[in-house]
């Protein structure tokens, strides 16, 4: 595994996003190293989720140009492109008729993987994401409680082994207890896999514990970016409103 | 009586046949056209609208109206199998539209975020996915273009109708029983088998 500091995956210049004539995004100067857990931190409607879209080809730019792995995303072929990240939405968005496995099996059978390849991947996935494969693999998602299904959404964006992952509010919708879980099972993942990852969230306790930098987004234009233990400092008036938020046991 | 039996027979399978080739072409326009127009808000109104206008239409009216048509229209079993497709057509593409526009959003995010290409959703997901509804509109034109077909005779379709418009115009209720009965039993089974179709696959 080679994380060299100072290896970007992915940088954004000056990027800019309309939908319907509204700027969603503004002007976002922001780059990825390799092996770093960067969290977009904001508002409903702040321009997180968009720009992850916009990373992964799917929102198209107004302006500015996105880089991954040194090359413009106008050069990548788009399905090539979100081969190369895995993706993990709120709901999970498990495929219904196919079972557990089929689906974090899914990008291996894309790519052509020859099948026993692929069930080997499959069972090492559900174990890493805390699944034990002899239980879960045949089952279908109807059959999995919130916090499993996310689990399996994890173990599909990780299948083909992506150099970055990108993570649209993954634990948004579960429990505080569930969520807290995966959440200390994401870092631990992330301790084993090394894996870069670009995390949105409007969670700042979430952002505190597995980001490695935050950047804050505010009206579709980046705030403040700092390492995760000096976010807390910030005197930036949106990163206190959300640092407020934590209370007045825990605020530094 | 012998004969008789030959004959209901023969008209079974003319109706069959009749049901068979509207159904096959119904699902090859309605189907293809369905998914080709989920995306496309406008032209789904408007094909789903003309396909609602065409139901309405009384049938005995349409076989009526295709008569004098060139190439479709005329006495027998074409003109016969252009009218009962018009019918089967609402059902089949307003249930490939509602099976495919159904696929819940995160689902076709994620197909689209994990880098599936068009095709593969459509193959892989939308397809298998819109099955029990598309399935539910097959059930729903078989049934009526089995009914329907009997009006056929009228314009010199042949099947079951021959009887029934024999038996009005005999007024002899055995006539029309011998066409009305078949047609009936040939409904209900194909609403079971396609429900058991339906049962299995989902």
């Amino acid at each position: 595994m080679h994380t060299v500091s100072g290896d970007a995956i992915l940088e954004l210049r000056n990027v800019s996003c309309e939908l319907g004539g509204r700027a969603i995004l503004r002007d976002i100067d922001l780059t990825v190293e390799r092996g770093e857990t960067l969290v977009l931190l904001g508002r409903s409607g702040s321009g997180k989720s968009t720009l992850l879209k916009a990373v992964n080809g799917v929102v198209p730019l107004s302006a500015g140009e996105i880089r991954f792995e040194g090359r413009a995303s106008a050069e990548w072929d788009p399905i090539r492109l979100r081969r190369r990240m895995g993706y993990v939405i709120q709901d999970a968005g498990l495929f219904p008729h196919w079972s557990v496995g089929a689906n974090a099996g899914l990008v291996p059978k894309l790519e052509g993987w020859p099948p026993d390849k692929i069930a080997q991947r499959i069972d090492d996935l559900l174990e890493a994401v805390g699944l034990p494969p002899n239980e879960f693999r045949d089952r279908k998602p109807r059959q999995l409680s919130g916090g499993q299904k996310q689990r399996v959404g994890i173990a599909r964006a990780l299948a083909a082994d992506p150099p970055l992952l990108l993570m649209d509010e993954p634990f948004a919708a579960l429990d505080p207890i569930t969520r807290f879980d995966l959440q200390r099972q994401f870092l631990e993942l992330r301790r084993a896999v090394r894996k870069t990852a670009l995390f949105v969230t409007h969670d700042v306790r979430e952002a505190l514990m597995l980001g490695t930098r935050i950047a804050l987004l505010r009206d579709g234009a980046l705030e403040v970016l700092l390492p995760a233990n000096e976010f807390p400092h910030s005197a930036n008036p949106e990163a206190r409103a959300f640092l407020d938020t934590l209370g007045e046991a825990e605020a530094p | 009586m012998n004969e008789r039996a030959y004959e209901i027979l023969g008209a079974t399978l003319e109706h069959a046949e009749i049901v068979a080739i509207t159904i096959a072409i119904a699902a090859v326009i309605a189907i293809p056209a369905g998914i080709a127009l989920v995306p496309h808000v406008r032209a789904r109104r408007l094909a789903l609208g003309f396909a609602n206008l065409a139901q309405t239409i009384p049938s005995l009216a349409l076989f009526g109206f295709l008569l004098p048509l060139p190439l479709i229209g005329g006495i027998g079993k074409t003109t016969a199998i252009v009218a009962l497709c018009m019918y089967a057509l609402l059902p089949l593409l307003r249930n490939t539209v509602l099976g495919i526009a159904g696929v819940e959003a995160a689902v076709r995010e994620s197909a689209v975020a994990m880098g599936m290409t068009r095709g593969q959703i459509l193959r892989y997901v939308e397809l298998p996915l819109a099955v029990p509804s598309l399935i539910v509109g097959l059930r729903i034109a078989v049934v009526t273009t089995i009914g329907t077909a009997t009006i056929a005779a009228a314009i010199g379709g042949g099947g079951l109708g021959v009887f029934i418009f024999r038996g009005i115009a005999m007024a002899d209720t055995s006539t029309i029983l011998a066409g009305a009965i078949p047609a009936a039993v040939m409904a209900l089974a194909a609403d079971e088998g396609l429900e058991w179709l339906e049962r299995k696959l989902s």
